[in-house]
């Protein structure tokens, strides 16, 4: 499997107004295979959004080391040059941001939009870039719908539409990969499940390769490939995603799916029975010290979880779990 | 629906026939009109749940606005136990507001960043009523513990919380008047699946233990069919479907809830890959 972008032992550290240091990602490792979708599972504070901003070299200003290494067309992104990495920013790598409302400029007309992200990458001529914009738009939308939304300024589309237009600015220039933080958050379900079709169509006509970040496990069945489970900045578990989502074996994961509510739901008994909830706060999971960090949460924690970092430990040939309880068994 | 506590016919809140129109304006001409609610009707007994759930500009918040008596709706009635809040006049409408209190979905945009925990909850006190400083400190104190918050959070700002604290801390507020009615105008949505169950779980101890009634407004079906006594779901300012999570869920009636339901994110693989357009 040619991975197309590699990321091997990624570690970002931020550094707080009071001086304390804390690891937004700690020892992340994975590769991402050509036409894949990967989904990045991770609640807040694991991580998922310095990994997607990493990746593309756009640390925050208190960022303060970065190591390891993200492998991308035989260059190491972490030491690429400020100009190398503007050219491949939303040319070779997209990123699409949560809300469409905020990423999208509110007094520019959408297809205008898309026009700049094209002629940033060289694109030249008043004609082609209409030509590409129109191409790309009628890629997302109905032929006859493409012309009045690049007419439209973002606020009279809807949110389905305009996260569209965003994904229209990411696929513009042909990317070898893109990158979705929450792309669907903010949107309704049936407009969440519309967005999620287009994912799956553009993979199809353009054998594209993704990095689906979400918080909801939920949205990952029946579209990601590979699953990677993000919590405190480490990677607990990565494998297909028949294999993490219905048998995961961390027990970070397993009690994540528990605590969602099932499905179309059991017939309730008398009275209301409480959701497995996990307890604690992964807040307090965050700060740097020995150990798992799950270790205070887990209800199967043993004594060698407080004081020992777990390896990672390869249960299949496609599923890996970082977690003392598999050590010995595979 | 039989209420299960305070074995009592009345309910709560009473809504009939609620309308509520807004003009959208336009420079030139007559503006639109948005038929946000459009004759809805139901009624939330003491103790329970009742879930609306709809997609956006369903008119769910409007619903929310109408029950909390921050808009006043165009026709109908809203009955919250003896009173008709849709006749009530301004000066009247704050007694109410103390019994029937808001949740909004995130609550880091509904505190003040430079108060510290202690200052957010007792505000409502300050601004209702007189109560001591003394009690009110009190108070907040056992607010915090009925919320499940560490008794050293006073002092904290809300920045330095994590998002299902800050939730914790709102339904803390919401509580400090006892309120009879929470609104919950999608609440659990901005929070994490592991946090949604521990907020999810706190509501209903909470119902349990005070006796509250909700109204849980959410585009969540999944947690919806968890919480509710009953379901409704609305769609174009109407209620198109009411009746109980398992019938809802398994057998809806109407178009706008299948589509609903097809909608909901599953955890499984049943579903074949749907075809793209």
């Amino acid at each position: 499997m040619g991975a197309v972008l590699e990321v091997r032992d990624l570690r970002v550290t931020y550094r707080s107004r009071a001086g304390n240091s804390f690891r937004a990602l700690d020892g992340v490792s994975f590769g991402l295979a050509s036409g894949e979708i990967l989904g990045v599972l991770g609640e807040s504070g694991s991580g998922k959004s310095t990994l997607a901003t990493s990746l593309l070299g756009l640390f925050r200003a208190n960022a303060v080391t970065a190591s390891g290494a993200v492998l991308f067309e035989g260059q190491d992104l972490l030491q690429a040059k400020p100009g190398e990495l503007q050219r491949i920013r939303g040319k070779r790598i997209s990123l699409i941001f949560q809300e469409p409302s905020v990423a999208l400029h509110p007094t520019m007309r959408a297809g205008r939009q898309i026009r700049q992200v094209l002629s940033a990458h060289g694109m030249v001529g008043r004609r082609a870039l209409e030509q590409r914009t129109r191409e790309v738009l009628e890629t997302l939308f109905f032929a006859e719908e493409a012309e009045r939304i690049a007419r439209s300024y973002p606020h009279q589309l809807s949110g389905g539409q305009r996260q569209r237009v965003l994904i229209a600015q990411a696929i513009a220039c042909g990317p070898a990969v893109i990158i979705a933080d929450e792309p669907t958050a903010s949107l309704d379900p049936t407009t969440q499940m519309e967005i999620l079709g287009v994912f799956r169509a553009l993979r199809k006509s353009f054998g594209l390769t993704m990095m689906f970040i979400t918080h909801n496990p939920a949205l990952l069945a029946d579209f990601a490939d590979r699953v990677l489970v993000l919590y405190a900045g480490r990677a607990m578990e990565l494998g297909r995603a028949e294999e993490v989502l219905v048998s995961p074996k961390h027990p970070y994961t397993q009690s994540l799916f528990q605590s969602i509510p099932p499905f179309p739901g059991a017939p309730r008994k008398a009275g209301k029975q409480k959701l497995p909830a996990i307890s604690g706060d992964s807040f307090s999971s965050s700060f740097s010290r020995p150990g798992c960090p799950f270790e205070s949460r887990c209800p199967e924690r043993m004594d060698i979880c407080k004081s020992c970092e777990p390896g990672l430990v390869t249960l299949s040939e496609t599923h890996t779990v970082s977690c003392f309880r598999y050590e010995g068994q595979r | 629906m039989t209420p299960k506590r305070n074995e009592t016919i009345e309910p709560l809140v009473r809504v009939e026939n609620l309308v509520k129109y807004y003009s959208k304006k336009k420079l030139v001409g007559s503006g639109e009109v948005v038929r946000a609610l459009d004759g809805v009707s139901f009624s939330i007994f003491r103790g329970t749940t009742l879930a609306i759930v709809g997609e956006s500009g369903s008119g769910k918040s409007t619903l929310a606005f109408c029950l909390a008596c921050l808009e006043g709706p165009t026709s109908g009635h809203i009955w919250f136990e003896e009173t008709d809040l849709s006749v009530l006049q301004e000066k009247d409408r704050r007694g109410i507001r103390r019994e029937s209190q808001l949740i909004f979905q995130d609550p880091a945009n509904s505190f003040n960043p430079s108060w510290s925990v202690l200052e957010i909850l007792t505000e409502p006190l300050v601004v209702q009523g007189n109560v001591g400083q003394k009690e009110m400190k009190s108070r907040a104190q056992v607010l915090l513990e009925q919320v499940g918050l560490p008794p050293g959070f006073g002092e904290k700002l809300p920045a330095e919380l994590s998002g299902g604290q800050r939730q914790r801390l709102a339904i803390a507020r919401a509580l400090s008047l006892e309120p009879k009615l929470l609104i919950l105008d999608e609440a659990l949505s901005a929070l994490d699946c592991s946090v949604q169950a521990q907020i999810a779980n706190l509501l209903m101890d909470l119902q349990a233990s005070l006796g509250m009634t909700y109204l849980f407004i959410s585009h969540d079906l999944a947690m919806a069919g968890y919480l509710a006594d009953e379901i409704a779901v609305m769609s174009r300012g109407q209620i198109v479907e009411q009746g109980a999570p398992e019938g809802i869920l398994t057998r809806p009636e109407s178009g706008v809830t299948r589509e609903l339901l097809a909608a909901v994110p599953r955890l499984d693989f049943s579903r074949s890959p749907s075809t793209e357009p």
